[in-house]
């Protein structure tokens, strides 16, 4: 099992500037754990997928090719 | 009829009563805004009441009655909106600051379909900021207080609509629910809320939180009234590129078939873990409650269930990020705090996480499908634990989320109801949930009904 990614505030302030977003020390320290977790339990998905595990299609409705929407029809 | 009585009249009766001219919609709209005037000060489920259009929408529905123009069941019902759906000339704010001056100029597809029912909007109900999050906590406009005690939150992010459903200030609510958003405050607050299949109610109108997740439903205090409004409301719209193609349906047909015959299955993992001893004992009576009604009960897998939970949470963090990214960086202080952190935190998850919660998606589909090849509807509790404390902060790991036991179907897109089902030794109520296929709503409400059929928690009242 990986372990859980660490992340410094530093690199989340860096991160959030980047994106234009402002982020302080203090917001950054408040919400370093909650995004570790997250993303220590996202980490693990890649062990669990079965290798041919694709994303479904919109949802539950494309699988019968029920879009409402002429523009957009069944994805291919 | 008590003004009390009309208040708390259910829609179906009030339709009813409506069509046969024995009742009047002005006079039962004159007694809900003279109610909420009166007690709502207390619990702040309303945001906005529009009570002379209420009236005004009264009127018009009294003189299409007395003319034989009926508009359905629902013609001169008086239902509320949580503040999330568009309603053209009326303030439509999200329960945010963002959008505290938003009037828009054209109603939501689900409430263009309301009034074409004949139903009559009495005003906004208050919500968790932008939908995200679980308490209705919202520090613009004041926390929504839950009926039953007034220390307590109704649950979220629909909360206003629960709350004024219970109060007895409203027949109907329509809210949304992405990670439980209906379902919560209708468990909390000992009411009917129903999620629909994804896709079968447009959500045009609507400030998105998860394009993936998103879902329009009904609320009520009886699963009929729920039902009917799902018919006013369900069904194709080319203009919500989500929305399915299937047409709506008459989802009242079978609400009277009762459980002789059904399967109910009850998943053996995750969904009776950490309950609160008063919540388990509810939902294990209730599901006998079921099989002495006919159904028969079954055990059936349905692992990794903490997984589906954090793929839910990731996706919607990513989505609801992408979509406020621009106010973020504009405003970010008009964002609460609960809210910004929860938006902040979507940016740092990597698009290759992002895909692998939607390849979890896929995963538990199938699980899920799996199990509901050996059961008709699956039941489990609805919250693990009844109301918190207004201001509790609620977290978001599966194994303590307070709505872990509904993501699972926000990520699998299956119909859910909330059912009133018993309350702990405070008072509170408890939720039980019913789980249904893709596009089976008839079925998750056939069972809800001959849940509600065979007990009485529906007609107990807060006394507030």
């Amino acid at each position: 099992m990986p372990p859980a990614p660490q992340l410094t505030e530093e690199q989340l302030i860096a991160l959030a500037r980047r994106r234009g977003l402002s982020l302080d020390h203090e917001r950054a320290a408040v919400l370093r754990p909650h995004l570790e977790s997250l993303l220590g339990r996202l980490t693990r998905f890649a062990d669990l997928l079965p290798r041919d595990a694709a994303p479904p299609p919109l949802g539950v409705l494309a699988d019968s090719g029920e879009l409402a929407n002429p523009r957009l029809g069944p994805l291919p | 009829m008590s003004d009390e009585a009309l208040c708390f009249a259910g829609a179906a009766e009030l339709g009813r009563r409506f069509a046969r001219r024995e009742l009047s919609p002005v006079e039962v709209v004159r007694a809900l805004l003279a109610r909420i005037e009166r007690l709502d000060p207390a619990l702040n489920s309303f945001l906005l009441v529009s009570g002379d259009r209420a009236l005004e929408e009264a009127r018009v529905a009294e003189r299409e009655l007395a003319a034989g123009r009926t508009r359905g069941p629902l013609h001169g019902v008086p239902f509320a909106l949580k503040d999330i759906f568009d309603t053209a000339g009326m303030r439509t704010t999200a329960g945010s600051k963002i959008l505290a001056e938003n009037v828009p100029a054209h109603d939501a597809a689900v409430v263009e379909r309301a009034r074409a029912a004949g139903l009559v909007t009495l005003g906004k109900t208050n919500m968790h900021e932008f939908a995200y999050g679980t308490t209705n906590d919202n520090p613009h406009y004041g926390p929504c207080r839950n009926p039953w005690d007034r220390a307590r939150s109704p649950g979220g992010s629909s909360g206003g609509s629960g709350a004024a459903l219970a109060a007895g200030f409203c027949a109907l609510s329509l809210g949304t629910d992405t990670g439980g958003s209906i379902r919560i405050p209708a468990s909390a607050c000992g009411v009917v809320g129903l999620k629909p299949t994804f896709g079968r109610v447009s959500r045009r109108g609507i400030a998105p939180l998860s394009w993936s997740l998103d879902t329009v439903g009904a609320m009520a205090r009886t699963v009929e009234d729920a039902a009917l409004l799902l018919n006013a409301v369900a069904g194709p719209d080319p203009e919500d590129s989500w929305c399915s193609a299937r047409p709506a349906e008459d989802f009242t047909r079978d609400l009277e078939r009762g459980a002789g015959g059904l399967t109910v299955g009850v998943p053996r993992e995750w969904f009776f873990d950490g309950l609160e001893p008063a919540v388990e004992a509810a939902v294990r009576a209730a599901i006998a409650v079921l099989e002495r009604a006919g159904a028969r009960v079954v055990e059936v897998a349905l692992p990794g269930m903490a997984e589906a939970h954090t793929a839910a949470h990731a996706t919607l963090a990513v989505e609801a990020s992408a979509y406020h990214e621009p106010w973020l960086r504009a405003r970010p202080g008009d964002y609460g705090e609960h809210v910004r952190r929860s938006l902040e935190l979507g940016h740092f998850i990597p698009a290759v996480d992002y895909v692998n919660a939607r390849r979890m998606q896929g995963v538990v589909r199938a699980r899920a499908l799996a199990a509901l090849s050996e059961a008709d509807v699956l039941v489990t509790p609805a919250l693990p634990r009844t109301a918190p404390a207004v201001g509790e902060v609620m977290s978001r790991e599966p194994e303590v989320a307070w709505n872990r036991f509904m993501t699972p179907w926000n990520l699998t897109g299956f119909p859910a109801i909330s059912v009133p089902c018993g309350f702990d030794g405070a008072g509170l109520p408890v939720g039980l949930q019913i789980v249904g296929r893709p596009f089976d709503e008839t079925t998750v409400l056939r069972a809800a009904r001959a849940y509600e059929r065979a007990t009485e928690w529906h007609v107990w009242r807060p006394a507030f």
